[in-house]
């Protein structure tokens, strides 16, 4: 009976001290790179007529390093006083077939964010915020011309709540005007709040903007 | 199929029968052996982006040991019970390499960087029903078991993302507790009147431990929020008849 009961606190020694037996480990795993972003479109659509299209190219020209040698775009040409649907496509060109960075971007929907700055703006438009596209820290004009676009995300993430996310996009134009268009792609690993701020940029572009 | 069955039936009927005898004696013991991880809580791998596999527990083989005994109140049968305690194991380097590469890649950053600690302890308090069948100094036991895992701790983990320690996010270690349910099988040998020494065979499934998550502010990347707990021990101990 002796030796159960030592036997017994042998056992239950041993628990105690498994259970304060403790190992860190860790790892650091960087990422593999497996695609660039070398071509930026916006398609706009014409709500009022879906055969009026339009669209803007941005496109980046790579060395065999990897490293942007160039850019070029085209401009985006609007008629004003008019509604249009407007898709973001991005795509790797230097892969054979190319391959859509957008449906990527899709994919992996939850920490990445469009933002879209119409400039010159007045201070009195540039409103940023929760479900703004605007960027914040914008350089405003008191005065004008301005660019009489504003732009709206229809699309939204599977957070919960759920974030817009701006592969898809609703352009309001107004009266004949002309400016610049800033594109930014924010990605937000768990941060994204539906604000600019969090994360870091993966793609940065202007385009002209000529609505008349 | 149904003349196996049959079979199978007028067999362990006539085996209860001819066990059935004067009321066996009531037992306590203790053993200590292997804990095997099963299923779910025994895979470490991370699985692929958007299809993770959030239940999988990386947990490894280790050493359990406890009490084990049965009440006999009628015959051969008796209210069977068993208190142990279980180390699976924490993280090992090529796990937190395995959740880094796909925290790197569900969250599609630059790096992340795991780091773990703790381990998986737990406890079980199972009670059940228990036949036993008398081959002269060998007994076979055979029960049903339910009750309850109670996690002392499991391994905890903090990721950072690319250099933003502001969205840094943990699993944390859970004390938590969860139904569980089993079945078992011993051979009992008494050396003597009293004493004996008994193999143990039993296995225990639990649908999951909570688990708490801590700055998990997306839904991307792995996420464990219930650790199914499945196992397999196999025991050495020592009985004693009351």
């Amino acid at each position: 009976m002796l030796k159960l009961k030592n036997l017994t606190f042998v056992l239950w020694g041993t628990l105690l001290f498994l259970g304060g037996c403790t190992k860190e480990e860790q790892a650091v795993a960087p990422t593999i790179a497996n695609e660039s972003l070398t071509t930026v479109i916006l398609k706009a659509t014409n709500t009022a007529d879906a055969a009026d299209t339009t669209s803007c190219r941005y496109k980046f020209t790579f060395d065999s390093q990897g490293n942007v040698t160039s850019s070029d775009s085209t401009p985006l040409n609007l008629k004003a006083n008019a509604t249009y649907a407007v898709a973001v496509q991005l795509y790797d060109e230097l892969q054979s077939p190319v391959f859509d960075v957008s449906a990527e971007i899709k994919e992996r929907q939850n920490y990445h964010l469009f933002f879209f700055q119409p400039t010159p703006i007045s201070p009195a438009n540039l409103v940023t915020g929760l479900t703004s596209p605007y960027i914040p820290g914008t350089a405003t004009s008191a005065t004008g011309p301005y660019l009489n676009l504003s732009v709206a995300r229809t699309d939204h993430d599977t957070n919960n709540p759920a974030y817009e996310l701006g592969l898809a996009d609703k352009f309001t134009t107004g009266e004949a005007s002309s400016g610049n268009l800033e594109v930014v792609l924010r990605h937000q690993p768990n941060a994204k709040n539906g604000t600019y701020a969090p994360g870091s940029t993966d793609l940065d572009v202007s385009y002209k903007v000529i609505i008349k | 199929m149904r003349k196996l069955l049959t079979l199978l039936t007028i067999l362990i009927s006539n085996l209860i029968a001819d066990n059935a005898q004067a009321q066996l004696k009531s037992y306590i013991g203790i053993s200590a052996g292997l804990s095997t991880p099963t299923g779910n809580f025994a895979k470490s791998d991370y699985g692929p982006i958007y299809h993770e596999n959030n239940k999988a527990g990386y947990a490894k083989n280790g050493i359990t040991m406890g009490v084990d005994g049965a009440y006999y109140f009628y015959k051969n049968l008796a209210i069977a019970g068993n208190l142990t305690f279980q180390d699976q194991g924490g993280l090992s380097k090529k796990d937190v390499e395995n959740l880094a590469a796909g925290y790197t890649d569900g969250f599609a950053v630059d790096n992340s960087t795991v780091t773990a600690n703790k381990r998986y302890n737990s406890l079980n308090a199972l009670a059940g029903p228990q036949y036993s069948f008398v081959f002269n100094k060998v007994i076979l036991d055979v029960r049903a078991m339910a009750g309850v895992i109670k996690s002392l701790s499991t391994p905890e983990t903090r990721v950072d993302l690319e250099d933003d320690p502001t969205h840094t996010f943990y699993q944390r270690s859970s004390k938590s507790a969860s139904f569980a349910y089993g079945a078992g099988l011993g051979l009992r040998y008494y050396i003597s009147k009293k004493l004996g020494v008994v193999l143990r065979g039993n296995y225990i499934n639990s649908d999951g431990i909570k688990i708490t998550n801590e700055n998990r502010n997306i839904n991307a990347g792995r996420l464990v929020t219930k650790q199914p707990i499945s196992l397999i021990q196999t025991t050495l101990g020592l009985t004693l008849s009351l």
